[in-house]
């Protein structure tokens, strides 16, 4: 009994889904008015992936304009396959769509783009969580620092992108003192964070960058610094860790266990 | 002394020396909250329809290609360029 | 059957443009209402507010992307872990859910779709009221929607649907107005007749404003509530006596001010025709 219900949904959301199936037999009312009617729920549908979309990826909508974006959003949402109820996590998979998206070959810095602004609205609705604080660090034994395993805060990303996208991401910001780079070209690493509640990015130096990758990567801190040193002569870790401390990169630090013990 | 030990000293001083300066460490628990409101991303689907969905009352055909030539201000980046950066 | 929760009054939808507002100068409504899905994040902004403004107003929560009559079982109970997690934090003074589907298997589509009203669709969905105040352990409220198409298998009016819903799990009932009229004018349903279904007082009444198009009434939440929604907002207080109202904007959001105002109107004219009332037959 439950199966006409099922196929009665299901062949009403293929009629949303698919442009030329206008199920009209299953309503009441003339075909033609039912067909316009069908229309509306179609582009309901197309308006609320537009919006979930547009707020996450402002900077893609502002980049690609409003009818491009809007024709993404339809072409990305009728093909993925989006299984929640809520919005908020509707674009996580935009960035590897624009990747392979044939219109924007000729922007091949926007999948970039894109996965900087999805770290962002990740670390919006990311945990309260508080940091470590440098107060806490300080205390711990400095004999067992070099093997200690950090956990960075749940709301830190590390992207980094052959494309200037920390530049172009930032002219799009409404308190912009950059304007945008007449060229996209030129590498970038970034740091996203939330400090308190505004999520935020900011550039990392090679060596911030290889270490916070290993301290991710379940790597102890001393082989962090390490990396780090290697791909900058001039890396500091003096200055580095304590920034990295104020700014809140940092949930815990697990001292290191002892030989013959398991953790 | 090793590079490594080298690094870790470094580390070592600089932490201590951070956590002496309460400058630096008092700086956090300022609430920044204005513009952080994201629009939320579940309030349209409450209600069918809305300004945008309203003008779509026509048979919906996947959009033609006109639709997909980016004019947003990615045009002030040097146009098309090819994957990869090297053009 | 409606719980004794505390909430009473003339509320208003909170929503992200208002939070600054709500922070600094607590308006003066009598309880604020959210959509339950904007805080289902591990943490932030929605989520700090929210436990800021609890301590000054009841709360309610209402689902947008349950789909509870979808016949597919597959986002149910991952969706209703969510609402849990958020009805043990805010301790909500009422929950509510549409009377809607949106989900196929292996898809979602985001939107409030009408429901065949079937019986079989009423079994399906008393199943799923009943699980969902198991899981909750407590009431839940089920919304009529508007809808732009009727099915040919309906054999239930909508408000009769729901009358049948609360009588087999004890349910309560949101009485979206608005949306009673969108109904009248986009499948001939008489109003006042819905209401004329239900045997008790609904829980909630939601007033906003709707859009009037060529080929459809669409219920945009974007504009004041209509003449004819508050001649039928009249109509309900007068049978029902005083029920918690809320007040929805959800498309061009104006000033907080022009919510607070809608929400007094509210009140004012349920006041009007409780007195009235009393006049024809005092």
């Amino acid at each position: 009994m439950a199966d006409e219900l099922a196929a009665i949904q299901r062949r009403m959301a293929d009629g949303l889904l698919d442009t030329e199936a206008d199920p009209v037999e299953l309503f009441r009312g003339p075909p033609a008015a039912t067909a316009k009617r069908l229309a509306l729920y179609r582009g309901n549908l197309t308006a609320n992936w537009h919006r979930a979309l547009a707020g996450a990826y402002p900077v893609v909508e502002a980049l690609v304009g409003e009818s491009f974006f809007h024709a993404l959003a339809r072409r990305y949402g009728r093909s993925h396959d989006y299984r929640e109820g809520d919005l908020n996590r509707f674009g996580a998979a935009l960035p590897d769509f624009l990747a392979d998206f044939e219109p924007l070959a000729g922007q091949p810095y926007m999948a970039d783009v894109a996965r900087l602004e999805w770290a962002l609205h990740v670390a919006h609705y990311g945990s309260d969580a508080a940091p470590m604080t440098l107060a806490v660090l300080a205390a711990l034994d400095p004999q067992s620092l070099a093997d200690a395993r950090i956990r960075l805060h749940p709301n830190v990303a590390l992207v980094a992108s052959t494309w200037a996208i920390g530049r172009i991401w930032r002219a799009h910001q409404p308190e912009a003192t950059e304007t945008l780079p007449s060229d996209p070209r030129g590498g970038c690493r970034l740091i996203v964070h939330r400090p308190r509640w505004r999520a935020e990015c900011r550039a990392a130096t090679a060596g911030e960058f290889a270490a916070l990758q290993s301290l991710a990567n379940g790597e102890c801190l001393g082989d962090a610094l390490e990396r780090a040193a290697a791909v900058q002569a001039d890396f500091d870790p003096g200055g580095a860790i304590p920034r990295w401390l104020e700014e809140g990169l940092w949930l815990a630090a697990t001292p290191p266990t002892r030989q013959g013990e398991h953790p | 002394m090793n590079k490594r030990q080298f690094l870790v000293a470094a580390a070592i001083a600089g932490i201590a020396a951070a956590a002496a300066n309460p400058a630096l460490a008092a700086k956090d628990g300022k609430e920044k909250c204005f513009g952080i409101a994201k629009a939320g991303a579940n309030d349209c689907a409450s209600s069918t329809g809305g300004h945008a969905c309203a003008g779509q009352a026509t048979k919906d055909h996947d959009p033609n290609e006109w639709k997909y030539v980016a004019k947003g201000t990615c045009t002030e980046m040097g146009g098309s360029l090819k994957a990869g950066g090297k053009s | 059957m409606t719980s004794t929760t505390g909430l009473a009054g003339y509320g208003v939808g909170l929503r992200g443009c208002h939070y600054r507002d709500f922070l600094d100068r607590r308006p003066a409504v009598d309880w604020i209402e959210v959509h339950s899905e904007n805080f289902f994040g591990d943490g932030g902004w929605d989520l700090h507010v929210l436990d800021r403004l609890r301590s000054e107003y009841p709360v309610s929560l209402h689902g947008v992307g349950l789909g509870i009559g979808s016949a597919s079982a597959e986002h149910f109970e991952s969706h209703l872990a969510h609402i849990a997690r958020l009805v043990a934090r805010f301790e909500p003074a009422l929950v509510s859910e549409h009377l809607s589907w949106a989900a196929i298997p292996g898809k979602h589509l985001n939107d409030l779709l009408p429901m065949p009203l079937t019986t079989e669709a009423l079994a399906l969905v008393s199943e799923r009221v009943e699980r969902a105040q198991a899981r909750l352990g407590r009431q839940i409220l089920l919304e009529n929607v508007s809808s732009h198409l009727r099915f040919a298998a309906d054999r239930l009016a909508e408000t009769e649907f729901l009358e049948r819903l609360r009588q087999r799990t004890g349910c309560g009932l949101l009485l979206d107005v608005n949306n009673l009229y969108v109904n009248q004018c986009n499948h001939d349903e008489e109003a006042v007749e819905a209401m004329s279904a239900l045997r008790s007082a609904p829980a909630e009444i939601h007033l906003a404003g709707h859009l009037v198009t060529e080929d459809s009434v669409v219920d945009h939440h974007g504009d004041h509530v209509a003449e004819p929604v508050w001649a039928l907002f009249r109509e309900a207080v007068r049978r029902f006596g005083e029920v918690p109202t809320l007040i929805e904007w959800d498309t061009d959001i104006p000033a907080l001010e022009v919510l607070v105002a809608e929400a007094d109107k509210a009140r004012e004219v349920a006041a009007g025709a409780l007195s009235a009332d009393t006049g024809c037959h005092g």
